[in-house]
């Protein structure tokens, strides 16, 4: 059994993982998460304080940000990534969400291969509302073929360096392997997701029908953004959850 | 190129008896994207859609398109008659006049875990918004040329699937679907989704026809399907729509 923690004022639970991000959020009994996409990525600065506009106006505190997915130019560098995080943390420690380095937010930060972002910005994220009765929601955050919480990714990356499709398939398993770890947490499996994401620029077909299908991923089709993972040397990552509201709101 | 259709307070590209290439919202109302959490088969998801859109305080000719998933590809006899059977509910709405069809379809056959006789995936309708967004959705096309003939006849690169033939394919859909979006004076960035139905490699046309023209803006929701009808290969459809929800 994994331990969740509940978020005081939130709403949500999550799932523990590094202090940059959570392994996954899900609604407390009497919520429900909604995914709010922007129509264009929003820099970091002004999408918070998008953000923070739109839970005020739905009646919610700040502290019902549960989690969001991100863009960013290009894969950092390990230290790149480091410095990254200090910035996007200081708002959420602000935010009264974030305390002695625990982080309750699930997160996806990837970078577009063709057309990035000048900077790092939001594409979507996600709140948690009262709704009486609701079915359960959570959301997975992103994980790549490496191991959380090391102390660097590259020595941990399955299959470093190779992008065949035999080292596409173990990676693929691993982060499988994740997103279903993850999702245990909250009691959910494939068959409850609404929505599965999967970030790579690499060639996946081969494996797509096997593996992913075999395990029942395509449920609500898979949506596969041509973007990387955001830290050099991965190639492959997901996301998925099961929301049953989800807007666009223009920028 | 479009035609009203000002019961339903939307707009449509005229296709054929089956369905329409596409929608859009009328002014000062937004279309509205409901998913089934299930699939439904036709005749209890036609009740349940109906229950949903009076439920907003719709009419029913509010129902503007639908994703359908079908058990298995058909020839084109089997598939005169599946769309004779759909018609006659929209005809009883007061939607289908018995030769202009202005609800859009996609329509697809799972190759994972398909369903045992046609149902829906999803639909759309019509609510009141003031101000809204502009809203819209296209209908599924695959890689068929318009006009006469048979489906042999008209699909592109037919009984191929090397990566060239599949990126055919592929620019001959993405085509149909910018001609689409261009009727109701859109483009790419305008949409909200895209999704492509194939059980094909079409990697070869990832980058220059896809990602580079914009129709991965919001990704690409691929679902492991087929087209409805025997050897087309290349599905795809795409949306603009600002609120969905999953029941």
């Amino acid at each position: 059994m994994i331990e969740t923690i509940e978020v005081p004022n939130g709403g949500y639970r999550y799932m523990p993982g590094v202090f940059q991000y959570s392994c996954g959020v899900g609604a407390l009994p009497g919520f429900a998460l909604v995914r709010v996409r922007f129509s264009k990525v929003v820099p970091l600065k002004t999408g918070f304080a998008k953000i923070a506009e739109i839970i005020k106006a739905d009646g919610r505190p700040l502290t019902a940000f549960a989690a969001c997915e991100l863009r960013s130019p290009a894969p950092f560098t390990e230290q790149g990534f480091v410095d990254f995080n200090e910035i996007y943390i200081k708002t959420l420690e602000e935010w009264g969400i974030m305390k002695d380095r625990v982080n309750p937010i699930a997160r996806s930060n990837v970078c577009p291969k063709l057309d990035p972002p000048s900077e790092p910005g939001f594409y979507a994220f996600t709140y948690a509302i009262e709704a009486k009765d609701a079915p359960a929601s959570f959301v997975v955050a992103g994980s790549g073929e490496s191991v959380e919480g090391k102390a660097n990714y590259r020595d941990h990356i399955v299959r470093l360096g190779d992008t065949s499709p035999s080292a596409m398939l173990d990676k693929a398993k691993f982060v499988l392997a994740e997103m279903e770890r993850r999702m245990s947490a909250f009691g959910g499996d494939w068959s409850q997701t609404t929505g599965a994401q999967l970030y790579t620029v690499q060639d996946v077909y081969a494996l797509l029908e096997s593996e992913l299908g075999a395990r029942g991923v395509f449920r609500n089709g898979l949506t596969w953004h041509f973007n990387r993972p955001p830290v050099e040397n991965l190639e492959y990552e997901m996301d998925c959850r099961r929301v049953h509201i989800e807007r666009v709101v223009e920028v | 190129m479009t035609q009203d259709f000002p019961a339903g307070n939307y707009r449509y590209i005229p296709a054929v008896f089956q369905y329409s290439s596409g929608v859009a919202a009328d002014r000062d109302f937004e279309i509205e994207r409901v998913r089934f959490d299930t699939l439904v088969p036709l005749a209890e998801g036609f009740a349940r859609i109906a229950e949903l859109i009076q439920a907003a305080g719709r009419p029913l000719t509010a129902f503007c398109a639908c994703e359908l998933r079908s058990p298995a590809v058909v020839d084109e006899a089997g598939f005169l008659t599946f769309n004779q059977h759909y018609v006659k509910t929209l005809a009883e709405w007061g939607i289908f006049d018995g030769t202009r069809n202005p609800v859009a379809r996609a329509n697809v056959c799972l190759e994972i875990d398909p369903p045992a006789e046609p149902s829906f995936y999803a639909f759309s309708f019509t609510r009141p918004k003031q101000g809204a967004t502009p809203t819209f959705v296209i209908a599924g096309g695959a890689e068929a040329r318009d006009g006469a003939g048979t489906y042999p006849e008209r699909i592109v690169r037919y009984r191929e699937t090397g990566p060239d033939a599949i990126r055919a394919k592929a620019q001959a859909t993405i085509g149909s679907m910018e001609r689409r979006l261009a009727a109701f004076g859109h483009t790419w960035k305008d949409t909200t989704a895209a999704q492509i139905y194939s059980v094909c490699d079409f990697y070869p046309a990832v980058v220059d026809d896809l990602v580079k023209r914009g129709a991965a803006r919001s990704g690409l929701t691929w679902h492991f399907a087929r087209p409805p009808v025997v050897d087309l290969d290349f599905e795809m459809d795409c949306r603009r729509v600002v609120r969905e929800t999953i029941v």
